[in-house]
């Protein structure tokens, strides 16, 4: 592989991985909202739950945008599809996000 | 090899369209969501039958429908402690009668629908402040009443505490959970608010909540029977947004076997030892 294509690849794994990263974060902060708040309003306290509403409708938004990031940095990363899917699923569970974020940059500074 | 690619290719094909059905629900749900914040007046009358089931629970498109009974009076309860907003969730369209907009009392009866031992409860109107006074069951139960009115969900939260001494004809809320064991068969949930009472015996109904049941004149007022406008329209927006992620999905496992070929024209690993052939890397090189 030429040096000019490596550094291209390079760059393009790096600006993956940074937008992995801010949606890793976006997302990992979202969802403990969403398990936080938005979930036990929903069951316990319903008439406070109609102010959250806005957290569910933003995590539905903001996760398909996680799951390309993610989707694009393992292929950039030439992770296998399982290792995809874990990063994928990440994105769904509080805290887990931030994990999987953390993993990536290990890996990163490994290579 | 062959059957790999099969079962690879039946694989991705199941998924992709358990996803696109889970899209397509969702979006059904977001229909239904805007529907019933924006509902629209149906002039229709239905059967009871028509729109509901006895025993299950009232779906969201039996909801402000007007439907028809025909039957007899089983019970009767009363139901204090009874408001309206209509400010909230009731739209002031399609309603003839009177908005208790201030605690009151409400008549509320057990119907048995001809024909079957199915009951449903039934609003017949608003009692005057001297509930007690006004309050009789009719004596001559088993005239055949014929009775059109709206449909509304059952509440899920007590309005008023049962007043001891008034016993079982107390109804905390208007919830047929309450009143099962008085039922001989199976009850419809929800009740119905009658706009108005036909008489089939001796008897002349009117729209405006006098009925003549031959031995005694019950007076009261029609409650109105406003459409309930979802309380939770936002939610539209996140069925949308549940639909966007899965037909995302959808793509994604249509990308699944196209993987590794993709891997190996984006990726920049040297070594990708997972991949069973190095055609990729070496077109690259």
């Amino acid at each position: 592989m030429s040096d000019a294509s490596n550094l291209r690849r390079t760059n393009a794994l790096k600006g993956a991985l940074l937008r992995y990263r801010v949606m890793a974060y976006v997302l990992g902060v979202w969802s403990l909202l969403l398990w936080g708040l938005d979930l036990p309003t929903k069951f316990w306290a319903k008439g406070i739950h109609k102010d959250l509403i806005f957290i569910g409708i933003a995590h539905g938004v903001l996760y398909p945008i996680y799951v390309l990031a993610a989707f694009i940095y393992c292929l950039r990363a030439g992770k296998k599809i399982t290792e995809t899917l874990l990063f994928i699923i990440a994105g769904t569970l509080p805290v887990m996000s931030f994990i999987a974020e953390r993993k990536a940059m290990k890996d990163f500074n490994k290579n | 090899m062959k059957s790999k690619k099969l079962f690879t290719f039946l694989l991705v094909l199941i998924l992709a369209g358990i996803t696109t059905e889970l899209g397509v629900w969702q979006l059904h749900r977001a229909r239904e969501e805007k529907a019933s914040s924006h509902p629209v007046a149906d002039e229709h009358l239905y059967q009871i039958g028509q729109v509901a089931t006895p025993g299950q629970n009232l779906t969201a498109t039996a909801l402000n429908k007007l439907v028809v009974l025909n039957g007899h009076y089983l019970k009767s309860y009363i139901a204090p402690g009874q408001s309206m907003d209509p400010s909230k969730n009731l739209t002031t369209e399609g309603t003839s009668g009177q908005y208790v907009t201030r605690p009151a009392t409400l008549d509320v009866r057990l119907f048995e629908l001809e024909g079957t031992n199915n009951t449903i409860l039934v609003v017949r109107g608003v009692l005057g402040s001297d509930s007690s006074g006004d309050f009789r069951q009719s004596k001559n139960s088993k005239t055949e009443v014929s009775i059109s009115g709206r449909i509304y969900p059952r509440q899920s939260s007590d309005v008023t505490s049962a007043t001891p001494g008034k016993g079982s004809e107390v109804i905390t809320r208007l919830d047929p959970s309450l009143i099962v064991a008085d039922a001989p068969g199976e009850i419809y949930d929800g009740y119905v608010v009658a706009s108005s009472e036909k008489f089939s015996q001796s008897s002349i109904g009117s729209s405006n909540g006098s009925s003549k049941t031959g031995q005694e004149v019950i007076l009261m007022k029609r409650l109105a029977t406003p459409l309930i406008i979802s309380s939770t329209a936002g939610f539209y927006w996140q069925h949308i947004a549940y639909v966007v992620i899965w037909w995302f999905f959808t793509l994604l496992i249509l990308t699944l076997p196209f993987y590794n070929q993709l891997r190996r024209k984006f990726s920049m690993i040297e070594n990708l030892s997972s991949l069973s052939t190095g055609a990729g890397r070496k077109n690259d090189e």
